[in-house]
């Protein structure tokens, strides 16, 4: 056992590791395959993995795919009196209004542009944050540090938001009091079209990036610290350190989350925008999660929204396809 | 053997833990302000007096909240759906990511699609109230823990750690005839105890701030959970302002709740929840690899 | 080897809870406790109720309380509360209804949402049930023609509601600080003009007398937008009659004056720079508590402005402000429509349902809803003059307060001169009780304008406006506060233009068709 990892040597274990066990199975008795009777013998096998597996698929089976079916008024105008079966067929109606009214690709040009910021800008935070993190030798420091840095995100969008702009305020906010003392003139940014982007962005990150630190600190915890030894006894800086071993280490929880995250590029937070959000800005502030809230108030709509909601999730399901086939294909472990 | 740090590595150190601490205290203050106003007087509140400190430091806000009997009994419930949700999560979580991280797997990949699938498409509220009706669950808490069994996205996250973990601990013992239950509960949980702290933790916390299952499904009040009984509290509906031109019951039909108290109800919505991290948090402690892989 | 039976078992255990899940019957299905009257006899209706969550655990519960008791015992009927949040009660209301969950009588003070449950076929015409069945209500509703408008839907009754006492029909309202007047030798403004005036001097007169301009001139909640256009006759979400036609309140020639008006206000510094971000308005809050605003533009009934500006300065002065005249003439403030709760029958109520319930909504007109309005005579309240005064407020927030939503139909309606009686007794209170007394005298003085009793009840008129508005919105804040970037006339005529672009046309010949076909019934 010791020898097969002393001979892969120090750096990069975690990828290579499984790989190695792969083709150690490959020998196992166990494994031999005969054609013919692949199916039952794998079926034999794995018998106890699919065992774990019924509860698992029944679940999938009765409460996320059976109210599925209520999708289907996407295509329909659903009246309550008559039903999700009863309600006339009308196609892609919904959808062609969706499209053709003009706000529609402003509210999802907005609702992508959000996105991007955030995760161009988001994503990296929690990593850094979790990097200095690992770096911090007092125990107690460093679980102080990590229980704030979360706070925020239990606290509501309401509070939050209440906070932020009145942190923000050109005449009373720290932020305007401190450009002021530098000779910058006060700047409204939430009611800035220019501005207002980057603040939702930076408030985002504010409530989040400390939670998203536990994930990371948990792959770094699995992280064999007998690599960091022979690291620092090759000499290797404690920047080279993070190079070569941390980051590495984390690569594959970074690349779950970054696919995960796809999923949610078509999502941008109700309450949040609610809040942040003002007649000023709605050039750039108002959102799909807005623009349903809206439609919903009125008529009780329902085909409207669920029609727009196909159209998120389908966005969705592309993009987690296509950056998990990216991912794949750059080597890294992939959601599959 | 401690080692000798140079002159850089020590400034290194020394930039990280200011940094580190003013972020802290950064994100530390909007729930320090509202510790602050909930021992403040609504008017100081309402003024713009409070910053960092009480003003007219008192403790009504919190003996009104705690005097009324349901706020207890709803935080009694909140903790019985958390504690067991989450179990039954976990135990539903590991079940699935277990079998679906074993390449070996046959048809794995279309049970990974089926189950993608249902993380981006996300079906309504209608046909899920028909679907808890339907199977006699309103007012039962099973309406809430059933739905939510398996968090896809924890899923993931829980798979993709069991695929990093080396392949050579399991071949010791399924040489000596473990079967794959077996490997799971000796081997792989022992090792996953950071990941499944983690998401114990994603999941519990999932369970303290739902709002709207509890809302839809259950009516009785003696069930409510806290977050339910705070958060009509916090983001109440100012009635004169609804002013839909349809008609709103008008200005004095609902009673606002005072500034204080609202601050205090974002205190208590929060506080237990804070304190399970660091009750977690010796799961997360390096180097658990190196008893298993050693031997 | 035990391991593994152990783990074996573990599993099956693990399998067999999961298919009990699956198969779970839960414990209950919902029916509440049937701790009240078993009173076999009489029949059983199911109504909704909002859930404020103003319950407490020794009262009960909003389904079985003492009211809810009371309820089982006098009326002709024995009634199972179905609660529904405050919060979201629309949206609950639709799932239950979409899961044939819905209570018999379903109830919300929101005429669109009325509108909108009769033309998804969700709730029936009863006209036949209160001609055969209603005594109270019947004589009830010849005695007050004006519902009658509200509660008909394309010509079928679909409602029955009773008529807001004063208190719950004025809704907007101003203040202004008579002791800023009083400083500064002004006297109450009564034209637009001269409010502009005043608020000029509240702002740069030093009112405050602290040495430092640091006054506003007015500051203002939500209401605030709504009360300056109803100032000059408009309104972001009413049509108006312009010789018979009707046109949307937004982009009427008038509402140029409006964008005019709040420009000036804007400009001149008169309001606060950043009421745009200050939605929730805390900082107006602020700003009138800590005497640093002289007009508040809000509600007609302020307890907890009024009493911390009052603990804040024990000087200051505030009292109701009438609304002033503009070249329009002078237009009273948003009033609420006359029809209290809107109750509507579900579809699937049958004929002897029906029965109950028409006799369970005489009842509760007649005299059911006195003690849940009021409380028990000498116990929570005793007769001052013939006024209902509370004798202790504790006891009667918590016991009493709570019920007031289960008299659907009632017929409370205090006058202002009752309010000193029916305050608690110390200074300020009193105090406020008399300001308030006189704010809501001064809301009710001018009617408020409102061509059609309500909206159009058109899904393509409700879907335009609801697309206009975001628009309308940005168009407006650019011109209020964008400096020579855009005038009121220019941002009147971006208005139309968009209002154009996303179909108003066609909205506005349907609404005609509507009203033509409707304006009989509406008188």
């Amino acid at each position: 056992m010791n020898i097969r990892i002393e001979n892969r040597g120090v750096y990069g274990m975690t990828g290579n590791v499984s790989q190695a066990g792969a083709e150690a199975a490959a020998f196992h008795p166990r494994a031999a395959e005969r054609t013919g009777s692949v199916f039952k013998r794998r079926l034999s096998r794995d018998k106890y993995l699919y065992l774990m597996l019924v509860p698992v698929i029944g679940y999938y089976v009765v409460f996320k795919y059976a109210p599925m079916v209520g999708e289907v008024i996407a295509f329909k105008d659903y009246r309550f009196v008559d039903g999700i079966w009863g309600s006339k067929w009308v196609g892609l109606k919904h959808f062609r209004m969706l499209f053709e009214s003009s706000d529609f690709w402003k509210i999802l040009r907005n609702t992508l542009l959000l996105n991007v910021y955030n995760l161009v800008f988001g994503f990296p935070v929690p990593i850094v944050l979790s990097l200095m993190l690992n770096e911090v030798r007092k125990e107690w420091y460093k679980r102080t540090v990590q229980n704030l840095l979360y706070v925020p995100h239990f606290i509501s969008w309401v509070i939050l938001g209440g906070i932020f702009i009145s942190l923000l305020s050109p005449s009373t906010g720290v932020v305007n009091w401190i450009l002021r003392s530098m000779g910058i003139d006060p700047i409204y940014f939430m009611a800035s079209t220019t501005w207002w982007p980057v603040v939702y962005t930076l408030s985002s990150i504010w409530r989040e990036a400390g939670w998203g630190t536990i994930l990371y600190l948990a792959a770094m915890a699995n992280i064999d610290p007998q690599l960091y030894e022979a690291a620092k006894m090759d000499g290797a800086s404690r920047l080279r350190q993070i190079w070569h071993i941390t980051l590495p280490g984390i690569r594959g929880t970074m690349a779950i989350l970054l696919i995960l995250r796809m999923g949610q590029m078509m999502d941008v937070g109700l309450e949040q925008t609610l809040v942040l959000q003002n007649s000023a800005v709605l050039e750039v502030g108002d959102v799909i999660s807005t623009f349903v809230y809206r439609v919903g108030l009125q008529n009780a709509n329902y085909s409207y929204t669920t029609a727009l909601g196909l159209f998120q999730s389908a966005i969705g399901f592309i993009l987690v396809l296509s950056v998990n086939r990216i991912i794949k294909s750059l080597g890294e472990k992939g959601l599959w | 053997m401690k080692s000798r740090r140079s002159f850089s590595a020590k400034t290194y150190a020394a930039v990280n833990y200011a940094a580190l601490g003013l972020l802290s205290l950064l994100t530390l203050y909007p729930f320090w302000y509202e510790a602050a106003s909930s021992f403040s007087s609504s008017r100081a509140i309402t003024s713009g007096e409070v910053f960092l400190w009480p003003v007219e430091f008192n403790t009504d806000a919190y003996k009104r909240l705690l005097d009324d009997g349901q706020l207890l009994v709803s935080a009694k419930n909140t903790v019985l759906v958390t504690v067991v949700g989450t179990l039954l999560n976990m135990a539903m979580t590991v079940l699935a990511a277990y079998p679906l991280s074993k390449k070996r797997l046959m048809g794995r990949g279309g049970l990974l699609l089926f189950i993608t699938f249902t993380m981006l498409f996300v079906s309504g509220m209608i046909p899920n109230f028909i679907l808890i009706k339907t199977l006699g669950l309103i007012n039962s808490y099973w309406s809430l823990w059933l739905p939510a069994l398996i968090s896809t996205y924890n899923l993931f996250v829980m798979k993709s750690f069991f695929e990093g973990l080396p392949e050579e601990i399991e071949e010791s013992a399924s040489i000596d005839g473990a079967n794959d239950l077996a490997i799971l509960a000796k081997i792989i949980l022992p090792l996953s105890k950071p990941i499944l702290a983690a998401l114990s933790l994603f999941y519990a916390v999932g369970w303290w701030n739902s709002y709207f299952q509890v809302l839809l499904y259950i009516t009785r009040s003696t069930k409510q959970t806290l977050m339910v009984k705070l958060y009509q509290m916090i983001n109440q509906v100012d009635a004169s302002l609804l002013n839909s031109a349809g008609g709103s019951e008008g200005a004095s039909q609902a009673l606002l709740t005072p500034e204080a108290i609202k601050a205090a109800a974002i205190v208590l919505s929060v506080t237990p929840i804070l304190c399970v991290y660091p009750f977690l948090q010796r799961h997360f402690v390096k180097g658990v690899l190196i008893g298993s892989v050693k031997g | 080897m035990r391991q593994q039976k152990r783990k074996k078992a573990a599993v099956l255990l693990a399998l067999a809870v999961s298919l009990a899940m699956l198969g779970a019957c839960g414990k209950d299905s919902g029916k509440s406790a049937p701790a009240d009257a078993k009173e076999a006899k009489k029949p059983e209706i199911s109504v909704s109720i909002f859930d404020r969550g103003e319950v407490s655990a020794e009262e009960g519960s909003y389904e079985s309380n003492r009211w809810t008791k009371w309820i089982n015992e006098n009326a002709p009927a024995t009634v199972k509360w179905i609660p529904v949040p405050r919060n979201q009660s629309q949206q609950k209301l639709n799932t239950l209804i979409a899961a044939g969950e819905a209570p018999d009588l379903i109830w919300e003070y929101d005429r669109a949402y009325i509108s909108t449950l009769a033309s998804q076929g969700a709730i029936q015409p009863i006209d036949q049930y209160i001609d055969k069945y209603s005594t109270s209500y019947k004589a009830y509703l010849q005695a007050h023609p004006e519902l009658k408008p509200y509660l008909t839907i394309n010509g079928k009754l679909y409602a029955v509601a009773s008529v807001r006492g004063i208190d719950t029909i004025a809704n907007h309202g101003m203040w202004i600080r008579q002791d800023w007047l009083d400083k500064l030798g002004l006297k109450t403004p009564t034209t637009i003009d001269e409010l502009l005036d005043v608020a000029r001097k509240f702002k740069t007169d030093d009112p405050d007398g602290n040495g430092k301009a640091d006054t506003y001139g007015i500051v203002f909640n939500a209401n605030g937008y709504q009360i300056m256009r109803s100032l000059f006759f408009t309104h972001e979400n009413q049509w108006y009659l312009n010789d018979g036609k009707l046109e949307f309140g937004r982009i009427a020639d008038r509402y140029a004056d409006v964008l005019a008006f709040e420009k000036t206000l804007f400009d001149e510094g008169l309001i606060d720079q950043e009421y745009i971000t200050d939605k929730n308005a805390q900082r107006a809050k602020q700003f009138w508590t800590t005497g640093k605003a002289g007009i508040f533009l809000g509600s007609w009934d302020m307890p907890n402005e009024y009493s911390d500006l009052k603990k804040n300065d024990p000087s200051a002065k505030p009292v109701a402000l009438e609304p002033v005249a503009t070249p329009y003439g002078k237009n009273g403030l948003y009033q609420e429509n006359a029809p209290y709760i809107y109750v509507t029958f579900n579809k699937d109520m049958k004929e002897q349902q029906a029965e109950a319930a028409v006799k369970f909504l005489d009842w509760m007109i007649d005299k059911g809803w006195q003690p849940l309005k009021l409380g028990e005579e000498n116990v929570h309240y005793k007769l001052v003059n013939g006024v209902p005064q509370t004798i202790d407020p504790q006891k009667f927030r918590q016991e009493v307060f709570y019920a007031r939503e289960y008299a659907v139909l009632n017929q409370y309606s205090p006058k202002p001169e009752w309010f000193p009686i029916m305050a608690a007794q110390d200074p300020i209170s009193q105090e406020y009780a008399k300001a308030k007394a006189d704010s809501l005298t001064v809301a009710m003085k001018n009617k408020y304008r409102r061509d059609i009793p309500f909206n159009p009840d058109l899904p393509e008129a409700n879907q335009l406006i609801s697309a206009f508005s975001p628009i309308a919105e940005q168009i407006e804040a650019k011109v209020v506060t964008g400096g020579a970037q855009m005038t009121p006339q220019a941002g009147l005529d971006e208005l139309r233009k968009e209002w154009k672009r996303l179909g108003g046309d066609n909205v506005e010949k349907l609404v005609q068709e509507w009203y033509d076909q409707n304006k009989a019934g509406m008188k």
